[in-house]
């Protein structure tokens, strides 16, 4: 079940009113927009993992 | 000009052989942008806080006393600066610019305000700025907004514009900011003057509030190239207080600006940074890179297919990270934070792990395009923001005649250099139906010789053919 950023927050214990999360989601979606083809692009590899450096062999 | 305001209008490196020379003193010096500060402060409100005046001038009595006494300590010695008020000072205030944290008083100096003390910097007062650096306006609803000495009806720009409004009126020498979206470089191109968010890592972090932590980035804002390299040597080095501080060498910056770029190649990339960019703005930064080619360097155009996604990496990672920095008094105080910070918060509880997740996988992608590009050229520049200052209260701003979210405009160009952690330096470009326009030189990690020396040259051909803000109606 799709949950709406009202919904989302209000999980969260943040207080959010109708007018404000309305404004919430239509912000949501524009930022959501700026992603464009990311999800078709990234290869799995990116890994984000930390990684120690080798200074001594 | 009173003789009491010529003092206030000088520069780090101007005042330092003075100093030295014991030809002016710390207490003049300090006098001099102490009574400045009175009297523009009403009018700009630069300033969260003015320390108290008697107790400054005792510092810069024991400051002169130090130099009399042959302890000169450095270029920094005497001279009186004042920093964003996100910057702790052990026993004083420090507010973020925010209301709940306006009486919190930290018990540690943060590193950068202990390397100052210890050069025998003065501090004349706490820096107004967007609550909790979470905007780029310093439209501040707990202690007025910041207004713009250029023109007082609008914005010095954010989060950093109390520095940059103090600066640029001369109500200090110099300034800190930081930068995490651009809010060093915001301010610093909006009010025409110099601003330098280094490599991360090579400016400890410690003891300054957090917006963002793998977004922050602590840097001077100065009048000058020269001040901001002596400001910057002054700040970097090793601090075992903060998780991502590098192990770099000392480096004296200042000897690096010989002004020479002969040979230099100069990266422009066309597809982001020149994309939705105000006319005037774009000729002007267009000049100022052909002046840098007259000077030797040499063009060349670059490619960053990546830097499409900046915009929601950039987003995904504060958000992230913010909403997490203030979650319990986002629940439990929320009628606290100004509307718009509140706004903001409530949005960035909103990113997935998945989210957060692919911004830093696009920040890794992103910041190898750039490497890949700097093994072709020595610097990339690009206008620092798309437009000059906008009217204090809009929320948009319309470029060539397209309506765009204020928010938006002020952070699209800045953030790629905070999601690689790449030095970039903004600098005056000139003026555009009279307000500063700003240039960003970036550079590889660790290049902030580099860049420092191309600004320095750029600096030479007098881009604000030596205007300032005209506050003269406000000076009695």
């Amino acid at each position: 079940m799709k949950m709406t950023v009202c919904d989302l927050l209000i999980s969260m214990g943040v207080e959010v009113n109708e007018e404000e999360a309305m404004i919430l989601q239509t912000r949501w979606e524009e930022l959501q927009q700026l992603k464009m083809d990311l999800d078709q692009i990234i290869p799995n590899p990116a890994d984000i993992a930390l990684r120690n450096a080798l200074t001594k062999q | 000009m009173k003789m009491s305001e010529v003092l206030a209008k000088k520069t780090i490196s101007e005042l330092a052989p003075l100093l030295q020379r014991r030809e002016i003193s710390p207490v003049e010096v300090t006098q001099s942008v102490l009574d400045r500060t009175k009297k523009l402060n009403d009018s700009i409100n630069a300033y969260i806080d003015i320390n108290n005046e008697k107790q400054v001038l005792q510092s810069a009595k024991l400051a002169e006393k130090e130099i009399l006494e042959g302890s000169y300590r450095g270029a920094l010695h005497g001279i009186p600066l004042a920093l964003k008020d996100i910057l702790n000072f052990k026993g004083e205030k420090v507010t973020m610019g925010s209301k709940i944290h306006q009486n919190f008083i930290p018990d540690f100096d943060a590193t950068v305000v202990t390397k100052l003390k210890q050069a025998g910097a003065l501090f004349t007062g706490k820096l107004n700025m967007h609550e909790y650096a979470y905007g780029g306006t310093t439209n501040n609803p707990h202690f007025g907004p910041c207004r713009n000495p250029w023109d007082l009806d609008r914005i010095p720009g954010g989060s950093s514009g109390g520095s940059g409004a103090a600066v640029a009126s001369d109500m200090t020498i110099a300034s800190l900011g930081t930068d995490t979206a651009g809010s060093i470089r915001i301010p610093a191109s909006i009010c025409g003057i110099v601003g330098l968010k280094p490599t991360h890592g090579l400016v400890s972090k410690y003891g300054c509030f957090p917006l963002s932590w793998s977004l922050d980035h602590i840097g001077p804002m100065t009048k000058t190239v020269e001040d901001a390299a002596i400001l910057l040597e002054c700040i970097t080095g090793y601090d075992q207080n903060d998780a991502t501080s590098v192990k770099s060498s000392p480096f004296n910056y200042n000897e690096a600006l010989t002004g020479d770029i002969k040979g230099k190649v100069i990266g422009i990339e066309e597809d982001f940074f020149f994309n939705m960019i105000d006319h005037e703005v774009d000729s002007l930064v267009k000049d100022g890179i052909r002046k840098l080619e007259e000077l030797g360097a040499r063009i060349e155009l670059v490619k960053i297919p990546s830097l499409k996604y900046s915009e929601f990496a950039e987003y995904m990672t504060f958000m992230a990270e913010s909403a997490l920095i203030h979650r319990n008094n986002l629940i439990e105080r929320p009628q606290d934070f100004g509307e718009d910070v509140r706004a903001s918060l409530l949005l960035a509880n909103i990113p997935s792990a998945n989210d957060y997740l692919q911004a830093q996988q696009i920040r890794r992608k992103i910041s190898k395009e750039f490497s890949m590009v700097f093994e072709q050229i020595d610097v990339l520049i690009a206008p620092t923001l798309p437009v000059t200052a906008s009217v204090i209260g809009e929320e948009s701003v319309v470029i060539n005649g397209q309506d765009c979210s204020l928010t938006d405009t002020l952070i699209r160009l800045t953030s790629p250099a905070n999601l690689t952690g790449i030095p970039s330096i903004s600098i005056p470009a000139g003026l555009s139906q009279g307000l500063p326009v700003g240039m960003q030189i970036m550079g590889p990690a660790f290049s902030e010789e580099v860049i420092l020396n191309f600004a320095f040259a750029f600096e030479q051909t007098n881009p604000l053919k030596g205007l300032k803000p005209e506050i003269g109606q406000l000076v009695k």
